[in-house]
């Protein structure tokens, strides 16, 4: 979990900007999907890993089966979007699963996981 | 070796005086003659299936519709925490009851009293289990050869003295180096093997495989791989595909003893949905038909080898697979049909005789049960899509059924005097977004999907009739022809199996927890009681000591029941997840 957190701390004043920003989109586009939203500020801070990174390409392979909406509507698994659980505690859960939902660890790379996790975190507390 | 001694004399005393407790309940040994004409004793419950026949029905008619306005609460019996509810099928064996309880849990009782004769809970290599979504399901048992069998979510298969519960063996049969984690499915047991099938669609695990073990030994007798086994199905996978296919056979098949076949229906290939839309043939993740996903697979019962098959679903686009396990044999002048529900909302009524050599099977009729689809315009009587709804790429509105389906693994009933197939229907819908997703390792057993969706009420029926909530409904048909006879409609999908008994009855166990008796000749409601929590699992009935019982089991959550909290709202939104009890009714 270390590396985790510390690769956190590097990306926190990132996020910080982005979400400066992100406030603005969303206001300026509020017919906008907001999954999209949280997926433009996400994807560019992993492209160094993955070119054109589509996080909620991710998510739609590996997640939706029992997350649906993208995160946005409770169905097998839970809503997603608004979390009380912290990025760390989000990416344990990713990592380690609880039944039935499977652990990642083994599937996804560590920056797989965290960008998942910051998705997760980047979208608002709504619901479809 | 004193002290070994002492304790072996304790634990054969402790054996003696519990099983003295278990009144006349005492299995005589199930041999394979009696498994063979089950369809013949109707006291007993002694298959998933109940008999080779796959009717889901029972001659008994003690409870009938004169009387089955008095039926109540015998027993009913809690086992500890069970994660996603009960769905196995309960087997009554000789005044004896088993079921399965999640995670693996083996309950054997008294049939008459509910008292515990034994228990075994299998111990589960958690994190390979969890590896897959489909845990901790577990779907039942297979008795016989005096021993009771049950396959694991870690890839074992586990056989028990049926009377003491101890362990005769407990094998390993799944090899985790191509992909394939675990078993969900009852087992059945076919001459002197036991057989059953891999779980695994949308993992992107190879190869699907339907293993006959042989019942005394635990050793492996043959294997059938779905998809990879021979040329024909490579060829039908472009880029090697197969390779991380899914395709597994996951739920309880049948046996035909007549050609000596196994039937078999298999999952969805992997990944579930195709980004790449109408040119499948030629390009995407997986061109081609991909044999023998979505398929029904017809094994010749001693070698294991291809005998026929059709494929459903071929190119499943909606992952609408096969694997629905019931096959039901229905003799009609001088004809041998097996008829077969498909995911998609589709009957198939197939030739049995047209096995031998590895060929199609003949398709004598097919038709729609389903009533809101739009994922197809329909289908031919040979049993052949038309106007297929591809999904590129991109978002899809309103795309019905949704993935669960128009029928789930849930089984029907047919009642032979009457000639009447009681079916149930789940319909709803949802807007999908299809992606192209990254291919997974080779063999690597991922979660390899290809959407993501969001599930919401069907605007209207195929037919052009407007509609505002999802529904289910409860059909009583001519299994042949597809006619009609009568329709009950269900406010939320009902989403647990089905029992026909020869007091005329259907029963049903709803998904708000209400247990309906009906009469088999017109649907109407006879008797209702409310079971406390959701149904999603089997139900069954016998006789012990001259007394009619009948068993279902109860609790909920699961891929399907997800949707119903956002579908339906109340009761679901606060429904238990982990509980579920067997309960008993009796006169
Ligand atoms: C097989 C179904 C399934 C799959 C696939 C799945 N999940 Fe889950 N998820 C669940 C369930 C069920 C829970 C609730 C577990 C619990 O707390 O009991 C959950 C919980 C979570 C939580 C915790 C939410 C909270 O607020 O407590 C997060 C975060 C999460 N999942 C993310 C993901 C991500 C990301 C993926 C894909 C990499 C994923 N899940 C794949 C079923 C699934």
């Amino acid at each position: 979990m270390l590396s985790y957190v510390s690769l956190t701390s590097i990306v926190r004043v990132v996020f910080i900007t982005l979400f400066a920003l992100l406030l603005n989109v969303s206001i300026a586009h509020s017919e906008e999907d907001v999954t999209d939203i949280a997926a433009a500020e996400i994807n560019p801070t992993y492209f160094k890993y993955k070119e054109n990174f589509s996080v909620k390409r991710l998510f739609a392979s590996r997640c939706s089966w029992c997350h649906q909406g993208y995160g946005l509507k409770a169905a097998d698994g839970p809503r997603l979007s608004g979390t009380d659980k912290t990025k760390e505690k989000v990416i344990e859960q990713i990592a380690y699963g609880k039944s039935p939902m499977p652990g990642f660890r083994k599937q996804l790379k560590p920056w797989q996981i965290e960008a998942l996790a910051d998705y997760i975190k980047a979208l608002p507390d709504v619901e479809l | 070796m004193t002290s070994w001694t002492t304790s072996a004399a304790v634990k054969a005393i402790t054996a003696v005086a519990f099983v003295g407790f278990a009144s006349q309940a005492m299995a005589s040994d199930v041999t394979w003659d009696r498994l063979l004409n089950a369809q013949n004793d109707d006291a007993n419950w002694m298959m998933y299936h109940k008999d080779f026949t796959g009717h889901h029905h029972s001659g008994l008619k003690q409870i009938n519709t004169r009387n089955v306005k008095n039926l109540k609460l015998a027993w009913q019996h809690n086992p500890s925490a069970t994660k996603r509810g009960i769905q196995g099928f309960p087997l009554a064996v000789d005044g004896m009851v088993y079921y399965t309880t999640t995670s693996g849990t083996i309950w054997a009782l008294d049939g008459a009293t509910g008292a515990p004769v034994w228990q075994h809970a299998a111990k589960i290599d958690v994190e390979r289990a969890e590896g897959t979504f489909y845990n901790p399901y577990n779907r039942g048992l297979a008795i016989g050869h005096g021993n009771v069998y049950m396959g694991t979510t870690d890839g074992r298969l586990i056989a028990l003295n049926a009377k003491t519960g101890d362990v005769v063996w407990d094998n390993e049969i799944m090899s985790v180096a191509k992909g394939n984690k675990g078993f969900t499915g009852a087992p059945v047991i076919v001459k002197d093997m036991v057989i059953l099938g891999a779980n695994g669609g949308e993992l992107a695990g190879c190869c699907g495989p339907i293993y006959a073990v042989d019942a005394k030994s635990g050793s492996v007798a043959w294997q059938f791989d779905t998809i990879g086994g021979d040329q024909r199905s490579r060829d039908s996978w472009g880029n090697d595909s197969w390779k991380i296919g899914g395709g597994g056979g996951w739920m309880t098949g049948s046996y035909d003893p007549a050609t000596n076949t196994v039937w078999w229906g298999t999952a969805n290939p992997a990944p579930d949905y195709d980004y790449i839309g109408g040119d499948w043939m030629n390009d995407g993740p997986r061109p081609g038909t991909n044999l023998y996903s979505s398929s029904v697979v017809v094994l010749d019962a001693d070698s294991g080898e291809l005998s026929a098959y059709f494929q459903e679903m071929p190119h499943d686009a909606w992952d609408f697979d096969s694997a629905v396990g019931e096959f039901l044999m229905i003799e009609q002048d001088g004809k041998r049909n097996m008829v077969h529900p498909n995911k998609g909302g589709i009957i198939f009524v197939y030739d049995a005789d047209s096995v031998g050599g590895g060929n199609e099977l003949a398709v004598n009729n097919a038709y729609m049960i389903g009533e809101t689809y739009n994922y197809i315009k329909g289908v031919t009587k040979e049993g052949r899509l038309v106007g297929r709804r591809e999904l590129p790429e991109g978002k899809h509105s309103d795309v019905c059924p949704a993935i669960d389906g128009a029928i789930s693994w849930n089984t029907g009933a047919y009642n032979p005097k009457r000639n009447t197939h009681f079916m149930l229907t789940q319909e709803f819908c949802f807007d999908i977004e299809v992606v192209n997703p990254e291919r997974p390792d080779d063999f690597s057993g991922q979660a390899y999907f290809g959407a993501s969706w969001t599930s919401k009420a069907p605007k209207q029926k195929a037919d052009g009739t407007p509609v505002d909530a999802a529904y289910g409904t409860l059909q009583a048909r001519d299994p042949l022809t597809g006619k009609m006879k009568w329709r009950v409609e269900y406010k939320y999908p009902v989403l647990a199996s089905l029992l026909s008994t020869g007091g005329d009855l259907v029963f049903v166990p709803g998904a708000d927890g209400m247990f309906d008796a009906r009469d088999a000749k017109s649907g109407k409601l006879l008797w209702q009681t409310n079971m406390g929590t959701g149904a999603h699992g089997g139900v069954i009935t016998y006789m012990v000591d001259g007394k009619q019982y009948v068993a279902v089991v109860t609790g909920w959550g699961s891929h399907v029941a997800g949707n119903y909290p956002g579908l339906f709202g109340a009761p679901f939104d606060t429904m238990s997840t982990d509980t579920g009890t067997l309960m008993v009714y009796a006169l």
